[in-house]
């Protein structure tokens, strides 16, 4: 190669590795007594790595929460009346061992009072029994397996609605709309397997069929004759249990040889504007579901919906910012009863009850799962989400349907 | 028996697509013998490129000249910064690790700069498609026969009936004697990577199109499809490669169309094993001519 040319390949190269190189960090400050005090809170996610979206969702929620809760004169009542929340945010890449490894540092620091994030739920998994055994409070805000509160944790909370929620709505949802014969597409990961298994169950306790149930591998785009099986089962729905990528592929080739064949989604991951630009005109056949109904008729959820709008530029909500901004509310609802140390707040979170978070009614029940989370059902119509109807968790393994409130 | 024309179609699809990224793997790995880590996360950087052109253009061949060079330009890089200055240097592991190293720098230029969530990627070969068995056969797959096919044949005419050819294959004989015989072992070495990344990033852009969205996980499967499909094809074959990528789209279709596609990587090792016991030398023991 010419030596001019290496050096000008070499310059080329150096900006791209710069950018890598490059990662986030953040800071934050405590202590300070009565209205001067702040609470620190730690938010952990994948910021890197590719499940950075999750984590940057993660981090919006929080932060939008903090900010209104700062703005506003900080805690609202109680012996701590004014103080401020701090939220410094950690970067976990989507590891198990990294959210253990955070964890424990998080376990050993007397500045953080809580612990809220992962992005899926085998690191949830991992790191609640770590916290639980500090007495640290760990609010799970994105993920949902019901094997994080599987053995009760005074101090371990799971915000969104648990994975049972999820998959049992959207059976009842496709049996509802007429589907018998349903096929499961899933990721052949913890969280796919589980939804899976459990929309199966519930499908069938409905009295539907489950004429196929495929797993694929994570990420993987290669999936033409899995699809081509489960069609030619002679199903009437697909239940994908996956990301938004893979599901928009695999839509994609479901298209390709059945064309109005419905998809249902159990993960609540396909009310997105990536999705709807992926999927394009595809998404029409796709019904999903979403904690976040941006046309919920109520103060508090027309409140959320303007305030994210006017920081981020999307009213669609996404779900990780949704349970993080609900579970910063909580804590702060929480530290209104003055916990004295981080024992006490996990106290305190037991008896959180608020009516409406902007997602919802927020409470948790003894073992610390969420009680009054409500999934949002929509299709998809002209490139825009179309609300039907809800269903709401009353208890870690029951929903019931409730009306839309618009 | 009813799924074996499901399986010839599906496996088709496959194949073809992987018999192209193991054609582009192997013109580095057949010829000098190089293993490269970083060549899918380069392709996928290459069609992330090709995806910020498409968004600012919405022109298909500016899109495709622009992921193609792309995957030029970055493989050239690959071979100047990380392994021309590792080459010969005592241990071979070291230069593989340095390739690992740089498929990381590759994934993380690409998130940082364009996220991690898929992009939605346009079929830039078009997107009819026509269904056949139970399943559907994309124009993009007659375009990727056709790139295999012509492609295999070029490379087998380049590297018999051209003056850089005979340098080629005499680089790939003995490097020493090659430059000893004054031939530019640098600048042939170079010219393997930018014609590797040309077509893997043409298969990555085929690939993509296909799917509808361009994925930066992606970039570890086409390392692996392509080393796999190379091994099978007998490590320093160019047809050998083509054809390995062909069964190993075949392996993948039987996993998913008959039994599941739980199955699908436990079958892939077992053809690969089997292949390596029945002809240690690969399906193809050699296409690289040896006279020079």
């Amino acid at each position: 190669m010419h030596p001019h040319l290496r050096f000008a390949a070499t310059a080329a190269a150096l900006p791209a590795m710069t950018l890598a190189a490059c990662g986030s960090s953040t800071s934050s400050s405590s202590g300070g007594g009565g209205s001067s005090r702040t609470f620190t809170l730690a938010v952990v996610g994948p910021m890197t790595g590719d499940a950075q979206a999750d984590g940057l969702h993660i981090k919006q929620g929080a932060d939008l929460a903090a900010e209104e809760i700062n703005n506003s004169g900080g805690v609202a009542s109680g012996p701590y009346a004014g103080a401020k929340i701090v939220i410094k945010t950690f970067d976990d890449t989507e590891s198990v061992d990294k959210s253990v490894s955070i964890a424990n540092q998080i376990a050993s620091d007397d500045q953080y009072w809580a612990f809220l994030g992962t992005g899926f739920s085998d690191a949830a998994i991992a790191t609640a029994p770590v916290l639980d055994r500090a007495n640290v409070s760990y609010l799970s805000t994105y993920a949902s397996s019901a094997k994080i509160i599987a053995t009760p944790r005074h101090s371990v909370f799971v915000v969104p609605p648990t994975f049972p929620a999820y998959a049992y709505s959207a059976a009842d949802r496709a049996y509802k709309l007429g589907y018998r014969k349903a096929a499961v597409l899933k990721a052949n990961a913890g969280f796919g397997l589980q939804m899976a298994d459990l929309f199966a169950e519930e499908f069938v306790r409905d009295g539907g069929e489950i004429v196929d149930n495929q797993p694929y591998t994570l990420g993987d785009k290669n999936t033409q004759g899995i699809v081509a099986h489960e069609v030619q089962q002679g199903p009437d729905v697909v239940a994908m249990a996956g990301l938004t990528g893979d599901d928009t592929t695999q839509l994609k080739q479901l298209h390709d040889i059945a064309p109005n064949l419905p998809v249902i989604d159990t993960e609540a991951v396909l009310f997105s504007q990536n999705f709807l630009d992926l999927a394009g005109p595809l998404a029409e056949v796709a019904i999903g579901q979403t904690p976040s109904d941006p046309d919920r008729n109520t103060s508090a959820a027309k409140h959320l919906r303007d305030a994210f709008s006017a920081k981020y530029g999307t009213s669609i909500i996404p779900d990780p910012a949704a349970f993080t901004y609900e579970g910063v509310r909580a804590v702060a609802k929480a530290l209104e009863a003055g916990p004295t140390d981080r024992t006490k707040l996990a106290d305190a979170l037991h008896n959180v009850d608020i009516s409406d978070t902007g997602v919802g009614e927020l409470k948790f029940d003894t073992g610390g799962g969420r009680l009054g989370g409500i999934l949002w059902y929509f299709h998809i119509k002209g490139g825009k989400f179309v609300f039907d109807t809800g269903y709401q968790q009353t208890a870690p393994l029951s929903v019931k349907e409730v009306p839309l409130q618009h | 028996m009813a799924e074996v024309p499901t399986v010839l179609v599906v496996g088709l699809t496959l194949g073809f697509s992987f018999a192209l990224l193991s054609l582009a793997f192997a013109v580095v790995y057949a010829v000098i013998g190089e293993i490269n880590l970083a060549f899918g996360d380069s392709i996928v950087l290459a069609s992330f490129i090709a995806y910020a052109v498409y968004s600012s253009s919405g022109n298909y061949a500016l899109t495709a000249l622009a992921g193609i060079a792309a995957g030029m330009v970055l493989l050239m890089l690959t071979e100047l910064l990380a392994l021309r200055p590792l080459r010969g240097r005592g241990d071979a592991l070291v230069p593989i690790m340095a390739t690992l190293g740089l498929a990381l720098v590759m994934r993380n230029a690409a998130q940082n700069r364009f996220g991690a969530e898929d992009k939605f990627f346009p079929p830039l070969f078009g997107s009819a498609h026509h269904p056949v068995a139970g399943t559907s056969v994309d124009v993009t797959l007659a375009w990727t026969a056709v790139f295999v096919v012509l492609l295999a044949a070029g490379l087998v005419v380049f590297l018999q009936r051209t003056d850089w050819g005979r340098a080629v294959r005499a680089v790939r004989q003995d490097t020493l004697a090659a430059r000893l015989g004054g031939i530019p072992v640098g600048r042939v070495t170079t010219l393997l990577y930018a014609g590797c990344g040309a077509v893997g990033a043409l298969a990555a852009l085929l690939f993509f199109g296909e799917a509808g969205s361009v994925s930066i996980p992606t970039g570890f499967q086409f390392t692996l499809n392509a080393y796999t499909a190379a091994v099978l094809g007998g490590g320093r074959s160019l047809l050998g490669a083509a054809a390995g990528g062909l069964l190993l789209g075949l392996a993948d279709a039987v996993a998913q169309v008959t039994v599941g596609a739980i199955w699908q990587q436990p079958i892939n090792v077992a053809i690969l094993v089997l292949v390596l016991v029945a002809r240690p030398g690969g399906l193809a023991r050699r296409v690289v001519a040896e006279r020079v």
